[in-house]
């Protein structure tokens, strides 16, 4: 028998002070993010909700302090009237609804050709799929404001789609593409498609092939196959490229402007009418305010849960 | 070459029956990839209720083999049969074979019991038929209680079991396992052997399984082939092979063996002379080699076939002098490392029955090998 007591307290593994180590190195990596969070989102967000609560006033800045020290008396004088017009004037409502339906019917669009995209992107041969990636980034070379113009030309009634159409004998006259809903639609889907490719294309690139094989062998049909195991697979992919696309698509302001119809008010556009046309900072706070809540925190929610469960 | 066995024995041996009719037969199957072939004309039958075992290096073709009869490569040419129905061109799905995977390819997203249930939801059963079979598989691998955990939450025997009672779930005429033990570590593995015999039994489906482990095969194959370069070298249940291997290639492969070249002096229907400068001895062994006077041969002789004797032995043939130079101490036996007086190293194993410190043969001994006159092999390949 070997006796331990004489071999074990040779060798003494030096652990306390390098786990301490390894946990304040731990700390300082995850403050980064947060204080970064803190200053450049918490912060902001506070004063816009401060602002959302004041009253307009024609002065610089144009909104009434709601914090009032004057001889030892602290005025507060909260106005909650903004939050109530949200309610009461079917203007914002219906503003909140546009900006809802374009940016769900963007977000499905751009998931189904975002989908096939990025499926078609990881069939096609190893050397091909940096050469169409490189294709799916390339429009972010040019001007943003250039490519959205771009679409101009396009739909409008003397446009490249409208030519081809008559040219070709399906129309007769041109068809209003440009200055509706249809075009902002058009507009967002295009910009936004890459926001949707590349998480989807991550995820479905690290699938493991032999899962279709299995399906396969254990008497799945290709579609079945797609249906039950690529696509639940994808899930994250879909998820982030769908949050990608829906947050940024709810306030989008340029694509409107520009490619839209001039009485239909999707939410980035209030903003921009209520701070720069009006003045009225306050109000357009509100609607950022509420956007955010109705909006962004249930999306932010999903996904910690979702998270959470994986 | 003929079986060892006796004729009583055959009953489980249908490969010896000419009237047995093959279950799954392979016909001059080949595939290539491009300019390399990867299956070289293989024909192969093989019979109901068998565990076949395709053993190979790695890129001697047996993968490819087998995922041509899972349905996952089509063959260059030949045909594969399954019950005499021609399945050659049939898609995996279509099949009435399963597969094992090597990684057990269990599905990520759905638990145990969703996984085992898989196959059976392209097939049109009622829900309580469903949930009798998913229990029956589930008993089958002793996973009741890991029904509702996912595949991550497994250890990796676990996983394989979860893999085996999948495979099996839709009871196919054919079951192919690529590697079912090479991912857990030694002492699971013996255990697993046998527990995979016990249910290929019980459940009756013929495996063909393909591994690179010749232990693995030889303890749980009926029969195995021995597959290089995109073809099958020998066929045959295990212990023919290790007994009689037809080729130089087997018998290295198969075991270790101890080779000895030779010139055939005498050629009679019962026994072979072979003359051999590296044995310094002449070589008796009693088969027939049917080569003419004069060809070059090698004789194979198993290490634990060899005997050490520390005194000279009666007679000039099967005999040599040596002296050891390693000794292998392997717990159970020990390997002795012999060089004879023309150079050549011999191995020989002897069982220890003594303790090490007790046993009579060491280092730089000089000591008499010899074997009895059946246990050399004629190979003339």
């Amino acid at each position: 028998m070997m006796n331990l007591d004489d071999t074990t307290p040779l060798v003494v593994p030096p652990k306390k002070p390098w786990h301490k180590l390894r946990w304040q190195e731990r700390r300082i990596v995850t403050i980064l993010p947060y204080t970064w969070l803190l200053i450049f989102f918490f912060v902001p967000f506070l004063l816009v909700f401060k602002i959302s609560l004041s009253e307009p006033v024609l002065s610089v800045p144009p909104y009434q302090e709601i914090f009032k020290w004057m001889d030892g008396i602290l005025n507060i004088h909260l106005n909650l009237n903004n939050y109530i017009r949200m309610v009461t004037d079917p203007f914002y409502a219906q503003g909140f609804m546009t900006s809802l339906i374009i940016a769900a019917i963007t977000t499905f669009g751009c998931l189904v050709l975002g989908f096939l995209i990025a499926y078609a992107i990881v069939c096609a041969p190893r050397h091909w799929r940096f050469i169409l990636l490189l294709m799916v980034v390339l429009p972010f070379w040019t001007s943003f404001l250039v490519r959205v113009y771009a679409w101009i030309g396009i739909l409008s009634n003397t446009g490249f789609l409208n030519q081809l159409l008559l040219y070709l004998g399906i129309i007769d006259e041109p068809i209003q593409f440009l200055y509706n809903n249809f075009s902002v639609t058009i507009g967002i889907i295009y910009c936004y498609l890459p926001f949707m490719i590349l998480p989807i294309y991550s995820v479905l690139d690290k699938i493991d092939p032999v899962y279709m094989e299995a399906a396969y062998d254990l008497g799945c049909r290709p579609w079945g196959a797609f249906w039950r195991i690529t696509l639940p697979l994808s899930m994250p992919g879909i998820l982030s490229g769908c949050a990608l696309v829906f947050i940024p698509a709810l306030g989008e302001f340029v694509i409107p402007e520009i490619l839209g119809a001039s009485d239909s008010f999707m939410m980035g556009r209030i903003i921009w009418i209520e701070f720069f046309n009006n003045r009225d900072w306050p109000v357009a706070s509100t609607v950022a305010i509420v956007m955010l809540l109705l909006f962004v925190v249930p999306i932010m929610i999903s996904q910690r849960r979702h998270n959470q469960r994986h | 070459m003929p079986p060892l066995s006796n004729p009583s024995k055959r009953i489980i041996e249908p490969w010896y029956d000419p009237k047995t009719r093959p279950y799954i037969t392979l016909e001059g199957v080949s595939k290539s990839f491009g300019a390399v072939v990867a299956v070289k004309n293989i024909s192969l039958s093989i019979y109901q209720g068998e565990l076949f075992a395709l053993l190979g290096g790695s890129g001697s073709g047996k993968t490819t083999l087998l995922r041509m009869l899972a349905g996952f490569e089509a063959p260059t040419s030949g045909r594969i049969l399954i019950d005499d129905v021609d399945i050659t061109q049939w898609p995996p799905y279509e099949r009435p074979v399963n597969m094992m995977f090597q990684s057990y390819a269990l599905f990520p997203h759905m638990t145990v019991e969703q996984n085992i249930a898989f196959g059976l939801k392209q097939e049109r059963i009622t829900k309580s038929a469903l949930k009798d079979k998913v229990a029956w598989a589930l008993d089958l691998v002793k996973m009741t209680s890991f029904a509702h955990r996912r595949p991550n939450q497994l250890s990796g025997g676990q996983c394989q079991r979860v893999a085996l009672a999948r495979s099996l779930i839709k009871e196919p005429k054919l079951l192919l396992l690529d590697e079912p033990l090479g991912s857990l570590d030694k002492k699971l593995r013996e255990q697993t052997q046998f527990e995979l015999v016990n249910i290929q039994e019980r459940v009756g489906i013929t495996f063909i399984m393909v591994t690179h482990d010749q232990e693995e095969a030889m303890t749980m194959a009926s029969r195995m082939a021995i597959m290089e370069e995109g073809q099958i070298r020998q066929i045959g249940a295990p212990h023919d092979i290790y007994e009689f291997p037809n080729s130089r290639f087997v018998a290295e492969f198969i075991g270790s063996t101890n080779i000895f070249d030779g010139i055939v002096t005498e050629d009679e229907a019962d026994h072979v002379l072979v003359n051999s400068e590296e044995a310094g001895c002449q070589l008796y062994v009693s088969e027939s080699a049917a080569v003419p006077i004069g060809s070059h041969v090698v004789v194979a002789v198993r290490p634990e076939k060899i005997m050490i004797s520390t005194t000279p032995t009666a007679g000039t043939r099967n005999t040599a002098k040596g002296i050891i130079r390693e000794i292998a101490y392997l717990g159970d036996i020990s390997i002795y490392y012999i060089q004879l007086e023309s150079g050549k190293i011999l191995q020989a194993a002897r069982p220890n029955l003594l303790r090490f410190s007790e046993r009579e043969l060491t280092w730089e001994d000089e000591v008499y090998v010899f074997w009895r006159t059946e246990n050399g092999v004629i190979l003339t390949s």
